[in-house]
């Protein structure tokens, strides 16, 4: 029987920021993948540092059930450089028919703010989930 | 005299055009905020803005010797943060008060910020780094400021964020 070749995935680190890449995290995707964002995400290029990595997160993404977990709860700071970089992945995965959970902690202002915000890609089409909430 | 002094805040920097400083001074702030005025929405927000404020300077800023002027201060109700640098001729700075203008025009920054987001996710051609303006945008949502731009002074920029202490914040 020939096995199927899977993207490899593996964590990412670059400066303050680490992508984590969950196989116990509560709430991962049962038939995905899920990525625990923590650290400050304050890259000054986030386009050129996780453009590559975002590339395979997309192409692992499509072998592995077409969906994506996002958790930022622990993550300290995020800035507006980054939010540009997670919206072209949201484009991307639109446009691939992948799905995206995002998980944030509305505790934190921050968070529930830029969040909430980028629920207006939320299209109803049951692409796009967001799920704010307290601190565990 | 005491009471007049009540949370009085004043910090003045100058830094090198260094984004790996950046974070500090985030940090920095957000700790002299939350010795003043506690852990909450203030410290929270203003660290932030002082961060959106200095990585536009570091990026635009001309190169060469010369700082970044950071300065965090309370002027009555208002908490005021003000980035200056030293920028050239190559900066257009017709489209950073072009973008204020945009902003001032939104009664509700989160209109603003909405209205941005949506324009960059319609855009074909990603803008990769910055440039977009969200930044000044996330200042007057997420940082319940009023953003200006001083360039009265040739060859100087100094961007600042004000917030109104006496107004409730957002969302």
């Amino acid at each position: 029987m020939e096995m199927a070749t899977r993207t490899p995935l593996r964590d990412f680190v670059a400066e303050n920021l680490t992508l984590r890449v969950s196989t116990s995290h509560e709430g991962k995707a049962e038939d995905g993948i899920s990525l625990i964002w923590s650290g400050k995400a304050n890259l000054r290029y986030p386009m050129q540092v996780l453009g590559p990595y975002f590339d395979t997160l997309v192409n692992a993404a499509e072998e592995s059930g077409n969906l994506l977990e996002f958790h930022f709860e622990t993550l300290e700071h995020l800035n507006s450089s980054t939010i540009l970089a997670l919206m072209r992945l949201i484009q991307t995965l639109r446009q691939k028919r992948i799905r995206l959970r995002i998980f944030f902690d509305a505790a934190h202002k921050w968070q529930k703010m830029t969040f909430e915000a980028l629920r207006q890609f939320d299209r109803n089409d049951g692409l796009f989930e967001f799920r704010g909430s307290p601190s565990r | 005299m005491l009471d007049r002094m009540r949370q009085l805040i004043r910090l003045e920097l100058v830094i090198p055009a260094d984004w790996d400083r950046i974070d500090t001074i985030r940090e920095g702030v957000g700790l002299c905020l939350a010795a003043v005025f506690g852990h909450g929405e203030i410290k929270e927000a203003l660290s932030m803005v002082s961060a959106e404020l200095l990585e536009n300077a570091v990026k635009y800023a001309k190169p060469g010797p010369s700082g970044i002027g950071f300065s965090l201060r309370r002027e009555g109700e208002r908490l005021i943060v003000a980035v200056t640098n030293v920028i050239d001729e190559t900066i257009n700075l017709h489209e950073l008060r072009e973008r204020i203008d945009w902003l001032r025009q939104f009664a509700d920054p989160a209109e603003a910020y909405i209205a941005a987001l949506a324009k960059i996710y319609e855009q074909p051609a990603p803008s990769s780094n910055g440039g977009s303006g969200l930044g000044l945008v996330r200042i007057a949502y997420e940082g319940g400021c009023q953003v200006e731009c001083d360039t009265s002074v040739p060859g100087q920029l100094t961007v600042w964020a004000a917030r109104d202490l006496s107004q409730p914040a957002g969302l």
